[in-house]
């Protein structure tokens, strides 16, 4: 039986005027576990977090966090801590004066108050920057000064909206690490809004995806990634190569695609002997080297993309463009354009996507 | 609660502002004892004074923005174009009017412009009538500068000029055809704005002696009871009326090319 | 040993682009001729000349012979009316501009109220007067409405238009629409965010406005009201026109010299018109200085 979860998020939906941004979502977050919200921009994740934050009331549904019923309330009573793209920071206060501020309007008295600060400024590795004054800082260091005055006040639930989206490449991912590692340590349930993948596959328990409103899919990154549920999550996390197929046989799995067969694939219940289906295969999944029971096909490159660690192969079987994923070996000669080359596919690993 | 503390403030604004309007109008009316009348503006806009007064502020307003859009634009445009290090101090220049209060400045013309000096304007009503109008552009200055140069930021000056440049114009063509056109409704903010400057001021043509609009309406206070109240209504009639007319102008600003986002 | 180029030739050398700015700055001398010639040299002129004796040497007995009891009490004078009209303009400006702006009144407010405002900044002088003449003079429209339905005699009140008083709410017809003009892009600059920060951080209004926003807008706030000081000191249109000269402020005294040397040296003259473009200079530079800070936060 699991625990009962510490932040519910029931039936909530959000119309501004004729517009529906959020159609009935449904999610529930254990204490302490790291969530994203990824979709695209517009999707309504962060109409969803900013109910949860109290800054936009549900048209319907409600929001409860340990039992509690917070639907209604003013986000000064929610005990939220909350990091913003724009990280907000007060320009008239110190570093220090920022993180110590919640504890200040709830009247905590000087010494609770820099105790706290100082381990809040250790826990972030900013202790020298304790006097400066926001526009003083780079956008990294402003970053983590928002992260630890949110998390200053001891909230019962951490909300983060797209705190990365505004920094470097480089920066980005060292953050998203450091946050990672500090709400795991603090143990503070969070939910993470992103419209990068990449940011809530390494970082997430769970990850919920939406599209218009509507949650798509709910699972962990791996459930996501490998068994995505609708053609969005599919196309939308990672990439993706797609085929139109037409079912031949539904017991044995086999689709044609163009003038070759292949079988072994897990079709969806509803599909029919005739029917068009759409295959797709992640560029992973695609091998230059043979494995027992793997799908042989034929291809021809039209690409060579050097990524850095990774080599983007672009194919085409027949005339549908595929791609191919392989590992940078400097000691092997990379394929040449025109090449014609056999690649070889687990039917298992080939998503069989309904909308 | 905060939205009816802020229609309360709102509510006392208006008060104030509207009850001083109303008491001139109300008042410019009562000419004629026990009825409304509008006898105080027939008597006014009969004033062989007046028309003279009136229309020696206006073509003078005229004489001060040609010169002020001859003076600013190009000074702008070229400030923009290949100074930009110098453009911090020209603007703090072009606000040093509003530090230095109009009576000093006439006062120094005064004394350096007088009959014993190398350049003496105030001998003569031209040269003072000269003399009033550099000082009306100055007093324009900050307005027109910043309405100019707030329009050529609008267009990109440089690209412009640099594609202009690469077709073959010259300066002339440049300045006429490419950059006036397209800061025109700025430049005509600026000069409903020294419109309203020239007609109404009073020290600078005071002290110069002319026979400005500012000084008549002065000497009219000093001496009439309604029509002064008639007088203030068709001033602040004037100034209104260029006010909505900026507005009217920017309205057809042009707005800077922004590429769609996809 | 080297060859030495002949004296009588002349190679025409590539000019490095450096070599081509002077010409450049070419550009500004029409402006700079101007700005010196009617702006400049005449308030340095006056400048210099508060410093000068009649036969030309040097000396402070100008700028010390201001310390008249007139003199001081005039600048005394301007300066309580422009403190009072700068801070009451301070004060309801950043009311209203705050009620515009934040106050969750519709949209369409905001574009009447600040073309209005830009219309009554600019309307000073003459006409301002004769309208508050008009309205709270002896026969005018709000003093006789007071004693004919409320019975309250504004007379008998001690107010007079033609005072220290009348001049302050008449100046405040201008100063209240440039507060407005000035403050609103500052208020503009809250951004949401900090409020909304504050709030998820267990703030009340009351205490985002104590802690965040007003320590944010003070130095606009304050820069604004220096420039409201700056703009009453150096008005001088409005009180002429309202008190005739009677009342004793520093514009009126020289004008008064200017046209007549009222005061029986022209050098106290130039001394009197220096001393107010110290005034203006000082309160403007402060403008400017806070100015400057409040946009550093803004970033």
């Amino acid at each position: 039986m699991t625990e009962a979860p510490y932040l519910a998020i029931n039936g909530i939906s959000k119309s501004f005027g004729a517009m529906q941004v959020v159609r009935n979502a449904d999610i529930e977050v254990g204490r302490g576990e790291f969530v994203s919200f990824l979709g695209p921009s517009g999707c309504g994740k962060t109409t969803i977090l900013r109910m949860v934050a109290g800054f936009e009331t549900p048209s319907a549904g409600s929001i409860s966090i340990d039992g509690r019923d917070i639907t209604y309330l003013k986000p000064s009573q929610r005990n939220i801590g909350m990091v913003f793209q724009s990280y907000a920071l007060f320009p008239n206060l110190t570093v220090a004066g920022n993180i110590g501020f919640g504890l200040r309007v709830a009247g905590a008295g000087r010494a609770e108050i820099d105790e706290r600060v100082t381990e809040m400024l250790a826990l972030i590795g900013l202790p020298q920057l304790a006097d400066r004054f926001p526009w003083q800082l780079s956008g990294g260091q402003q970053q983590r000064v928002a992260l630890a005055r949110a998390i200053a006040p001891r909230p019962s639930v951490l909300l983060l909206d797209e705190p990365l989206s505004a920094l470097d490449a480089k920066i980005r991912v060292s953050l998203r690490e450091e946050i990672r590692a500090i709400q795991q340590d603090l143990g503070i349930t969070t939910i993470f809004v992103t419209h990068d993948q990449e940011e809530a596959l390494s970082m997430s328990d769970r990850v919920m995806v939406m599209y218009q409103g509507r949650i798509e899919q709910i699972g962990t990154p791996a459930e996501i990634y490998n068994h995505p549920s609708t053609t969005f999550v599919a196309g939308f996390v990672g990439t993706l190569s797609q085929l139109d197929a037409t079912v031949t046989d539904t017991a044995r799995g086999e689709a044609r695609v163009g003038s070759a067969t292949i079988s072994g694939l897990s079709l969806p219940q509803s599909a029919r002997q005739g029917d068009a289906i759409r295959l797709a295969l992640r560029p992973e999944s695609i091998r230059r080297e043979y494995r027992d029971g793997d799908q042989t096909m034929e291809a021809r490159i039209d690409a060579v993309n050097f990524l850095g660690a990774v080599i983007r192969i672009k194919l085409s079987i027949g005339n549908v463009p595929l791609s191919l994923d392989t590992f940078n070996d400097p000691t092997q000669t990379p394929p040449v354009t025109g090449q014609t080359i056999k690649v070889y596919f687990a039917p298992q690993t080939v998503l069989a996507l309904t909308d | 609660m905060k939205r009816l503390a802020a229609w309360a403030a709102l509510a006392f604004g208006a008060l104030y502002f509207l009850l001083p309007l109303m008491g001139m109008t109300e008042f410019s009316l009562k000419m004629r004892r026990g009825v409304y009348s509008l006898d105080a503006y027939a008597r006014v806009l009969a004033d062989p004074k007046f028309q003279e007064t009136f229309s020696y502020s206006v073509i003078m307003a005229v004489f001060t923005i040609l010169f002020g859009v001859l003076l600013v634009v190009p000074t702008a445009y070229w400030v923009r174009l290949k100074l930009p290090r110098a453009r911090p101090y020209v603007e703090f220049v072009t606000l040093l009017p509003l530090v230095i209060p109009a009576i000093v400045v006439v006062f120094g013309y005064i004394r350096l412009y007088n009959t014993s000096s190398w350049l003496p304007l105030t001998g003569t009503a031209t040269g003072t009538n000269i003399l009033l109008m550099f000082g009306y552009a100055t007093l324009s200055l900050p307005y027109m500068y910043r309405a100019v140069d707030t329009g050529l930021r609008t267009i990109d000056v440089t690209t412009l000029t640099e594609a202009a440049q690469s077709l073959g114009a010259g300066w002339a063509t440049i300045l006429g055809r490419l950059i006036l056109p397209n800061v025109l409704v700025a430049v005509l903010s600026g000069a409903f704005v020294t419109l309203a400057i020239v007609i109404g001021e009073f020290t600078m043509a005071a002290l110069l002696n002319r026979p400005a609009f500012g000084p008549y309406m002065q000497l009219l206070g000093a001496n009439r009871a309604y029509e002064p109240a008639a007088l203030a209504v068709i001033a602040f009639a004037i100034t209104w009326g260029c006010m909505g007319l900026i507005q009217l102008v920017a309205r057809l600003a042009p707005k800077p090319a922004t590429p769609v986002k996809d | 040993m080297t060859s030495q180029p002949s004296p009588d030739i002349k190679t025409p050398r590539p000019v490095p682009l450096k070599e081509k700015l002077p010409l450049h700055w070419l550009g500004l001398v029409p402006f700079a001729v101007f700005v010196a010639l009617f702006l400049l040299a005449p308030t340095m002129y006056i400048v210099v000349g508060a410093f000068r004796t009649i036969d030309g040497s040097f000396t402070f007995d100008n700028v010390i012979g201001l310390n008249t009891a007139s003199i001081r009490s005039a600048y005394w004078i301007s300066i309580k009316i422009s403190l009072a009209s700068a801070s009451l303009g301070c004060l309801v400006g950043f009311c209203m501009a705050a009620a515009m702006t934040l106050g969750g009144l519709p949209k369409v407010i905001r574009g009447p109220l600040l073309t209005f405002s830009g219309v009554a900044s600019n309307f000073a002088g003459v006409p301002l007067a004769f309208a508050f003449l008009a309205t709270l003079g002896p026969i005018g429209l709000v003093t006789v409405f007071l004693k004919t339905n409320l019975g309250i005699d504004l007379r008998l009140l001690g107010f007079n238009i033609l005072s220290f008083w009348g001049l302050t709410i008449t100046y405040l017809f201008f100063q209240i629409p440039l507060m407005i003009l000035i403050i609103t892009p500052a208020l503009d600059g809250l951004k949401r965010e900090w409020r909304e920060a504050a709030e998820i951080l267990g703030a009340s209004g009351p205490q985002y406005w104590r802690m965040v926003a007003f320590p944010i807008l003070f130095p606009a706030i304050l820069g604004t009201m220096a420039l409201l000081f700056a703009n009453s000191f150096g008005a001088v249109a409005t009180a002429i026109a309202l008190t005739g000269s009677s009342l004793n402020i520093v514009p009126i005294l020289l004008f008064a010299q200017i046209r007549g040397d009222v005061l029986g040296d022209p050098h106290l003259g130039y001394a009197l018109a220096f001393g107010m473009i110290v005034v203006t200079g000082i309160a403007n530079a402060i403008y400017i200085v806070l100015r400057a800070r409040s946009e550093r936060w803004q970033k």
